[in-house]
């Protein structure tokens, strides 16, 4: 039986035989997972679902830019067999070669086993300038052709490459079409073909494999501490720092676990990046065991960078703004925001709006912000509730403040009043924002109230008032 | 960093005197853990005492308070007269008003301001154009909102370590207990970063390592018929206070010049008239 056989040839000679649908999506997940898995070979993975064609033996396959990686694991051929040992034991059938070009390898990978040329498993390795000897023997449709292109070959005769060779480029282009010409190209080097990685590749990564597998959680911080140690040395070596970390960690089952850590401001202190991490190592568990852990940082900034946009001028006339205060600062930001959630620590930003609520803008905690608006502002509440809160109201006149109203629950009657001040909806943006009533193009008529117990809050009524119907109030913020 | 200071707290007695003699050795080592944190030298003008308090700028306020005026680097506790939240607004004002007092001083550098997610939806967040009209520059105010108690208390202790800071705001539903507000209090008086709690629900009877508390309530502003709603008005009572007496002023809070003045003297303990006439 075959790749691309119909089920009733097959049934013909195996009448027993089990047949389940084949799930696509199924195929891909599992494709992409093995792609993270192969992280620990080398960052260039690229995923091959090119979809050629069932006839092609096994149209999926991952491809992998070991480049300067090989050393790490012994050599190529060692690193081939690690490669192929490991997915043997999580009971996946793969063929696997390495060569000059992807082309060559796609090549030798699904057709050189079938004991053309080359002898034994372990010599999918194509020594460097070999390709053009390891794919002459190859049949044609190993150049990852279509079955017209195949099947045009084969009926002037040219069933091995290695017959393609001395063909001049011009009769072939003209006989088979561009593609042909371009895929010998690019299986003998003569083309570059460039891999799209799957994931971006980080920059500055360092790595460690352990011949037995580790387990213990001392274990994965001493490795961690490690390659954050490793890691921080290259981008020193380089003047940069880190903004963003990820851990991997290869599990013994094929599965990987992953941990990111982000700073504010680019970091390369090591016992800094390693707190980050320390109060989340504990969710990254081994399993059972992890035979490799890479660290890579995807994002980093040239260090030292010094803007800052907090006030960090000397806290005391004697203490100037020092690089270790700004440090200082950027590391208690990390902590708080590996904690409590980024987006959980931010500065106010000021923002020009009518609207109260867009006034205000969150912003990074350590980026500039702009000036705020000058003082005489006195009518703006210390606190802002978002959303405002609907409000019950009696106000004897239109465009009277209110005498009592009704906050959640407690009765309020008022004591005194300024307003009203008319803040009109922005009509230059598109309705459907979050702003209350903007909808309908509304203004609001705001009131700085106080209570007979002396709170003191501002409160707003949308729109005009208009007979017979009672107008919306909120209540939008408090006062000191 | 806190280690050697725990070392060093005799145990809690039961006793008046033992808690007095924590107290002072703690008081001890605060001015020189602040000693320590600036050098001596340099040509500064203010002195240690200085560097110690941060005045309110109002006599009868600053002579209430031993050091003569906000410890710097210690803990600080405020609460709402009314735990149902009806103060939410004074109390939230008057820690505002007591942060423009210790950034008006020396002291300049970034604030840590965490809330509570009960506190965000009840009283609102601070919000940086009144904060600005109050006297304040939102530009220095890092927030962190947390979700539970105990999340605020630990962003306070991580800002408290963090010597760069002029200050940290806490804002949490209850008082911490005793141990967390000692740890507070260490944390402050190690690094010289002042710490302002503010309890939305806080009893006034929880144990504490505060140097002071403070409870604010609600009052009305000055009512002048055809001008609306005066300036900012509280009734503040210090009910607590090491090595000084209770009190309680009513305060009005100047925005244009970010002071405190005395709107009138409620208790027969509180300031002397005289001492009020010097307030002006």
């Amino acid at each position: 039986m075959r790749p691309g056989q119909t089920l009733s040839d097959a049934r013909a000679i195996m009448p027993a035989l089990a047949v389940e649908p084949g799930d696509a999506a199924a195929d891909a997940a599992t494709l992409d997972s093995l792609a993270t898995w192969c992280g620990r070979y080398t960052p260039w993975v690229a995923l091959d679902h090119a979809g050629l064609g069932a006839g092609l033996g096994g149209a999926h396959g991952l491809w992998l830019d070991v480049s300067g990686c090989a050393a790490l694991f012994g050599g190529e051929a060692a690193l081939l067999d690690d490669l192929q040992r490991r997915l043997a034991s999580f009971g996946i059938e793969a063929r696997a070669a390495l060569a000059d070009t992807p082309g060559a390898a796609w090549a030798v990978a699904r057709y050189g086993h079938a004991g053309v040329g080359l002898a034994n498993s372990n010599a999918g390795v194509v020594p460097p300038g070999g390709a053009r000897a390891a794919l002459a023997g190859l049949p044609v449709a190993a150049l990852r052709l279509g079955p017209v292109e195949v099947e045009a070959l084969d009926r002037v005769g040219l069933r091995r490459i290695g017959e393609l060779y001395g063909m001049p480029r011009g009769a072939l282009a003209k006989r088979f079409g561009p593609t042909l010409g371009r895929r010998l190209d690019q299986a003998l080097g003569a083309a570059h073909e460039p891999l799209s990685p799957n994931r971006p590749v980080a920059p500055y990564r360092v790595q460690r494999l352990f011949a037995e597998p580790i387990a213990g959680p001392e274990a994965i911080e001493a490795v961690t501490r490690a390659l954050v140690e490793a890691l921080t040395a290259k981008l020193e070596a380089d003047g940069r720092g880190a903004r963003r970390l990820e851990l991997a960690l290869y599990r013994v089952d094929g599965t990987v676990g992953e941990l990111a850590i982000g700073t504010s401001l680019a970091v390369r202190e090591p016992r800094h990046l390693m707190r980050l991490f320390a109060e989340r190592l504990e969710r990254l568990d081994a399993g059972f065991g992890a035979d490799a852990m890479v660290l890579s940082a995807p994002l980093s900034d040239p260090l030292p960078r010094l803007q800052l946009g907090l006030d960090l001028e000397a806290r005391r006339s004697h203490r100037p703004c020092a690089p270790e205060d700004v440090a200082a600062l950027g590391e208690l930001v990390d902590r708080l925001s590996n904690r409590l959630g980024a987006a959980n620590v931010q500065r106010q930003a000021p923002r020009q709006s009518h609207i109260p609520e867009r006034a205000v803008v969150s912003a990074a905690p350590l980026a500039p912000v702009g000036e705020w608006p000058a003082q005489g502002r006195r009518e703006r509440p210390l606190r802002l509730l978002a959303p405002p809160e609907p409000i019950e109201v009696i106000a004897p006149i239109p465009d009277d403040p209110p005498v009592m109203f009704r906050w959640r629950r407690a009765v309020h009657r008022v004591r005194a009043a300024s307003g009203p001040e008319r803040l009109a909806p922005e009509w230059w943006r598109a309705t459907g924002m979050a702003a209350v009533g903007e909808g309908e193009g509304r203004f609001r008529d705001y009131y700085r109230v106080e209570d007979e117990a002396g709170r003191r809050f501002w409160l707003f009524r949308l729109g005009a008032f208009r007979p017979g119907s009672s107008p919306a109030w909120f209540m939008h913020g408090l006062s000191g | 960093m806190a280690a050697p200071h725990v070392s060093s707290v005799s145990p809690v007695r039961p006793t008046a005197h033992g808690e007095h003699k924590a107290s002072f050795a703690e008081l001890r080592r605060l001015i020189h853990a602040i000693e320590r944190a600036t050098p001596s030298v340099g040509g500064a003008v203010a002195g240690p005492a200085a560097e110690l308090a941060a005045p309110l700028g109002l006599a009868v306020l600053d002579q209430a308070l031993p050091a003569g005026g906000l410890v710097r680097g210690a803990l600080h506790e405020v609460r709402p007269a009314n735990p149902s939240g009806a103060d939410a607004g004074a109390s939230a004002g008057f820690v505002s008003a007591l942060l423009v007092r210790l950034l008006a001083g020396e002291a300049s550098g970034p604030v840590l301001w965490c809330l509570g997610a009960a506190g965000r939806r009840e009283t609102g967040r601070p919000y940086g154009p009144g904060l600005a009209a109050f006297g304040l520059d939102p530009n220095r105010l890092l927030f962190a909102w947390a979700r539970r108690d105990a999340d605020v208390l630990w962003a306070m202790r991580e800002g408290l370590g963090c010597s760069q800071l002029a200050a940290v705001i806490g804002e949490t539903e209850a008082m911490p207990d005793l141990a967390a507000s000692r740890r507070l209090q260490l944390a402050a008086g190690a690094s010289g970063v002042t710490a302002i709690l503010l309890g939305r629900r806080a009893l006034g009877s929880e144990p504490s390592a505060a140097l002071t508390r403070w409870r604010v309530a609600a009052m009305g502003s000055e009512h002048v018929p055809g001008e609306g709603v005066g300036r900012p008005r509280w009734q503040v009572a210090l009910e607590r206070c090491r090595g000084g007496v209770p009190h309680d002023w009513v305060l009005e809070w100047r925005d244009e010049t970010g002071d405190f003045a005395l709107a009138a003297a409620l208790s027969g303990r509180s300031a002397e008239p005289a001492q009020a006439r010097l307030a002006g």
